[in-house]
Order: C-alpha cells, then structure tokens, then sequence
C-alpha cells in the first residue's frame, strides 16, 4: 500500500512537473530520491521507470530516455543509501548526482540541453528544495507507516 | 562494506527494469511515437481535464461579468420604460384614428414635395394632422377639400420637422436638402451623432406624435469651419414612390392634447383643391 501510494505520488509529482516551466525545480526528481531512500530495490527502479515513463510521453520521439535515467537514479539512490545511513547530506549529493545524470542523459540521449540559465536555475532550485522534500515527503509517506 | 550489487534478485529485476529503459531508446522512433501515443492520452487526461474545467471557469466567469453588465443595463432602461409609462399614464389619452389613404397625385416636377391623397374633411381628415407610411413619416396634411387632401411630403423645401435621437436623446430640427435627404439644422457641434442612429419625431415640433420613424443618420462629416454639425439623415419613408399613406387623426370632438403629443399650430395655407385632381 505505501508503495502504490508513493507511485501516487510520483504520478501527482508529474503532473505537476508536466504543467509548469523547466525553470522550476525536478519536482519528480526529487520525490523519486526520497522514495528511493526508502524503498527497496526493485520498488525504487519500478518507481523510477514508471515516473520517467510518465515523462517520456510528454517527449514521446525520445521514449526511454526519463525511463533509463529515473530508473537507474532510483536503483542507484536504493543502493546509494546504505553507504550514507540518513546522513543529512546525503540527500544533497544524491540530488546533485541524478541531476548531472539527467542533464547528461538529455542531452546525449533525449530533447537536447534546454540552455545553461534553465539548467542553472532549474538545478539550483531542485537543490535548495531536496531538504524540505524529504523533510514533507518523509513526514507525509513514511511515518506511522509499518515496514515490512 | 557494499553488498555485492547482482547477486540479489531485487538486483537482476531492477537492472532488467533500467536495460529496458535503455532498449526503449533503440526501438525505431515510428514505432515509438505510436506506442506512447494511448499512454500519453491516459497519463496526460488528468491535466487535459483540468485546462478544459479552467477554460469552462473562465469562459463562465466572463460570461457571467457580461450577463451582470446586460442586467444592470436592462434595470436602468426598465426603470427608465417605467418612468417613461407613468408620466404617460399620468397625461389625458387620447385615441388616435389610423385613416388609410391611397395617393392619387403628386407634384409634377419632383414627384417628391406634394402628395394629393383621395380623403378629405368627409373622413375626417383635417390640416396639419401628420400622414405616415409604414416606414415611417411621409409629412404633413397641409389643406382638405370634402375627398382629397394636399400632403406636404418631409422633402419639400418648406418642411421642418423636429426629430430624437434614439441612441443619445439629442433633439434637432431635421429639414430636407436638394437630394432627397434630410440635414439637420443647429445641431451643436458637440452633439452626439453617429452615421446609423435612429432618428424619430421629437414630439416638440407641434404636428407630430412623439416617437414615430423619422430616418437614420447616413453621414456626419467632420467640418472643424462649421458652426454646427452637419448631420445627413436618410428617410425611412420613400415619398417618391409611396402608394398609401395614412393619416393620423383625433377622434371627432377630442381635443388633441398638450405638449410633447400634439399641438397644432401651424395655419394651413389657402389653397384650394378640387374634388377631383386635374385630368381624372
């Protein structure tokens, strides 16, 4: 149940994101890290394929492209986290690395580099925002919950 | 110490999930673009609903901004209508009497200034009672004899008629130029005319009622030299080619009423008709 929630979520997330300017934060990027930081494995990488799924269609000539990178990102963070138990930073560095993965990403697979101001700011914004993220989506998803 | 990555079957799956990812992007694109295209109408019909609900919002919105415009529009002109009734309703009434009248004569040089009518004082029909087509004012009776009478048409050189502007309420004094059009004499030149508003008898000018069709503006040109606006006006009624007119007459014995309705005080000229017109 609180995986198909935190799919919810991802899809709620997208929603937005497909409504608003690149300018603004990865907002699907940044639920998929605080998912991942607590889901397992499998879940992480399904997690990340279905939102980059969800973003492909919007870009439907560079399908598999969000699907590759959100899928790795999430697989990479699930794994990632056990190196960094809930350091707070953590959180940072991952962002920061799934960042430079998707930009990567767009830029030798999908639409293209959308120009170094929107990636700037686009970037700096998901950053700033990562804390509060997993601060609200912890909150939100994760407590009271019983793990498995 | 880092678990070895592949070994779990959590692993294989995740990574199977990630090299489909990358399998996607070798799929040919054709093949690619009709696949995402059902999953993009079911991911993205959330956000479709969502801009068309907007659009409704705002559409009604602006719709309900113009109807609330349209009402208050329609209570000051109802309460204007029903002011305009009571002081209606206030003054003597007087019934009017519609008297049909073929034209049998006109004037011979300009068919347009004089209309010979076959109804006389025997009908009841008296001088300076005002002469009506359905289009509007045809101008004046100006003398009876017992079956005929002599219309003074609004285009003859002597005519003057008193008119309303419809849309502004502006009054002038309408007369006619040499091409069969009227021109209105001492509008002010800060008066409000536009080329295609309704112009009807003022009521103010002693023969007509208030209220019937006059003409509508054609042309007001912009002359800074002028002392006054010169406004053309075209008539509604076409004299020059009416049939039938009528005349609008008192009952016998009722006296006309004052004011804006009717006051006649215009002295018919002593002209003689005779029964019947010249030739016949």
């Amino acid at each position: 149940m609180r995986t198909f929630v935190a799919f919810v979520l991802l899809y709620l997330l997208f929603l937005v994101q497909a409504s608003v300017t690149p300018w603004w934060p990865d907002l699907v990027l940044l639920g998929l890290i605080i998912v991942s930081l607590h889901e397992n494995r499998i879940a992480s990488a399904l997690a990340g394929a279905f939102a980059g799924l969800c973003l492909d269609v919007t870009s439907p000539a560079f399908m598999g492209t969000h699907l590759f990178t959100l899928a790795a990102t999430g697989y990479g963070v699930a794994v990632l986290r056990t190196v960094f138990y809930r350091a707070r930073w953590a959180t940072f560095l991952f962002t920061a690395i799934a960042l430079a993965l998707k930009w990567a990403a767009d830029g030798l697979l999908g639409t293209g580099l959308p120009g170094l101001p929107v990636m700037l700011v686009s970037s700096f914004l998901t950053l700033l925002l990562a804390p509060l993220a997993e601060l609200s989506l912890t909150g939100l998803l994760y407590h009271g919950w019983q793990t498995a | 110490m880092l678990r070895p990555i592949v070994t779990a079957w959590q692993d294989r799956a995740a990574w199977l999930v990630i090299v489909l990812g990358l399998a996607l992007l070798l799929v040919p694109h054709r093949l690619r673009i009709s696949a995402a295209q059902p999953l993009q109408t079911a991911l993205l019909a959330p956000l479709r609903l969502s801009t068309a609900v907007s659009q409704s919002l705002h559409d009604a919105r602006a719709e309900n901004e113009r109807l609330s415009l349209l009402a208050v529009r329609l209570a000051v002109e109802n309460a204007r209508l029903e002011a305009a009734s009571q002081t209606a309703a206030a003054g003597p009434s007087v019934g009017l009497v519609l008297t049909g009248a073929p034209v049998i004569g006109r004037d011979l040089t300009t068919f347009e200034h004089w209309l010979i009518i076959s109804r006389g004082s025997l009908h009841g029909i008296r001088p300076g009672e005002p002469v009506i087509t359905p289009d509007g004012v045809c101008g004046k009776v100006i003398a009876c004899g017992p079956h005929q009478s002599l219309v003074q048409t609004l285009l003859a050189p002597e005519s003057r008629i008193a008119v309303l502007n419809i849309r502004s309420r502006v009054p002038a004094l309408a007369r006619p130029d040499r091409s069969g059009q009227l021109v209105l004499d001492y509008a002010p030149k800060e008066s409000d005319f536009k080329p295609g508003d309704t112009l009807v008898t003022a009521g103010i000018g002693t023969v007509f009622p208030k209220g019937l069709r006059v003409g509508d503006v054609t042309s007001v040109p912009d002359r800074p030299e002028a002392l006054f606006k010169p406004v053309t006006i075209r008539p509604f009624a076409d004299v020059s080619r009416v049939e039938r007119v009528f005349v609008i007459s008192l009952p016998e014995g009722a006296q006309p009423d004052t004011g804006a309705v009717w006051i006649e005080n215009t002295a018919p000229p002593e002209v003689t008709i005779p029964d019947q017109p010249a030739g016949q």
